[in-house]
């Protein structure tokens, strides 16, 4: 092992989040290596003192109270709301018609939402109207676009029932004609997404597009600079 | 799941209000302030309570609070609480390098009396510096002790990333805090 890569895994290595064999191998370097022994003794440190002296300040009684007073208020609200039907009126944008994707699985019957299977498999199904006939499935195109979370639009704009604070964003991509795109779950998908505050992002993409399902196949995207 | 909604909220106050202090601590350091402190966990304990089928029984229940704590204050506080400049990912500075550049005074050393308030100031201080996305990963880690996987489906991050956003965070604090650490024998400096 050499010292920069013992460097990067000493704090796994105070964490005790190293396979045995990297953490055989980081004992054997660190009996030799002196400096990268003075940066475990420094790493060390610092971890000893944050977990002592970081304060830890509790939430007043007064606090607590209200909230859980207030929880107790909703009685009102069904713990299966999930289940109820939910309206998303579909305005076309531009050529196509808009698409609205949503988790757990969807069933659109025109405009009328059911949620059918809330087992948090995040499954996005794309509804779409008003479609071109005359776009081929699985064209090969270079498109431009912002990435965007297709919850957060369609709740913005069509008030659906929806809230990504509970799990995060579902992100999809809205071309510069307008149209919005669902990702198909593949590794380009995957990486585009883990980046650190992607909403907004310009993104150029090749990949094939399914015009009839607004599904985006990346093959290969590129963050465009501002 | 539940026949009623009492008992939903029985089992919601045993699973998730229990972790109040722990998100209130860790809402506080976010923002800074009590009332948005008080705020930002009202409703994370409001959206976790409506959502509360969504919680898979078996799991870390601290680490979904702790999920829904993290997007609340992104999709609402975090444009309100000034962040420090970003750091540069890329420069991997070592401990002893760090330490070598900051020039530590002996005459300045600390009185025993005022070290202790002394170091809470300085601790919020330095916690100031650190943008959300270290704060956030080194009170996940350091004070709520969660494993890197864990910390990993909270922040949603690659492992890799928390790996060493933990360690910056880690140094860029020891950093402003060398004094303290060298009195409390924290740190000894290599004689040669
Ligand atoms: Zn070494
Ligand atoms: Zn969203």
């Amino acid at each position: 092992m050499i010292c920069s890569t013992v460097n990067e895994l000493i704090a796994p290595y105070i964490d005790q989040e190293l396979s045995e064999e990297t953490l055989i191998k980081m004992n054997e370097h660190f009996e030799k290596c002196n400096s990268c022994r003075t940066e475990l003794k420094a790493h060390m440190g610092a971890h000893r003192l944050l977990a002592e002296k970081l304060e830890h300040t509790p939430v007043n009684d007064d606090v607590r109270d209200k909230i859980i007073a207030k929880m107790r208020e909703q009685e009102t609200a069904s713990p299966n709301w999930l289940f109820k039907k939910i309206h998303i009126p579909l305005r076309p944008v531009t050529g196509f018609a808009i698409a609205a994707s949503l988790i757990f699985g969807i069933l659109f019957i025109g405009d009328i939402v059911e949620f059918t299977n809330p087992d948090n498999t995040i499954r996005p199904i794309v509804i779409n109207s008003g479609m071109s006939p005359v776009m081929p499935d699985g064209l090969l195109a270079t498109v431009t676009g912002e990435v965007v979370c297709v919850g957060c639009y369609i709740r913005e704009n069509y008030n659906a029932e929806h809230d990504c604070d509970i799990k995060g964003h579902i992100f999809g991509f809205q071309s510069s004609d307008g149209n919005l795109w669902s990702f198909t779950h593949n590794e380009q998908a995957e990486n585009l997404i883990k980046i650190d505050e992607v909403t907004g992002k310009k993104v150029k993409i090749e990949g094939k597009l399914y015009y009839s399902a607004h599904f985006i196949n990346i093959d290969h995207y590129s963050i465009v600079e501002n | 799941m539940w026949d009623s909604i009492q008992e939903k909220q029985k089992a919601f106050e045993e699973e998730a209000v229990t972790h109040m202090d722990a998100l209130y601590n860790s809402a506080l350091k976010l923002t800074y302030n009590e009332d948005d402190a008080k705020d930002l966990i009202q409703e994370s304990y409001f959206k976790a309570f409506r959502f509360f089928e969504q919680f898979e029984p078996g799991t870390s229940c601290k680490a979904w609070l702790f999920k829904i704590l993290k997007n609340t204050f992104i999709n609402k506080y975090r444009k309100k609480v000034k962040q420090p400049e970003q750091v540069d990912f890329n420069t991997v500075e070592s401990f002893v390098d760090l330490i070598k550049d900051k020039n530590y005074d002996e005459d300045e050393a600390l009185d025993d009396g005022i070290v202790n308030s002394y170091l809470s100031d300085e601790i919020n201080e330095a916690l100031t510096k650190l943008s959300y996305e270290f704060k956030m990963v080194l009170i996940l880690s350091d004070v709520e002790g969660f494993s890197y996987k864990e910390i990993a489906d909270i922040m949603d991050c690659p492992i890799g990333t928390i790996r060493s956003r933990l360690s910056r965070a880690r140094k860029m604090m020891f950093k402003n805090l060398l004094k303290y650490a060298k009195k409390e024998g924290y740190y000894q400096e290599e004689k040669d």
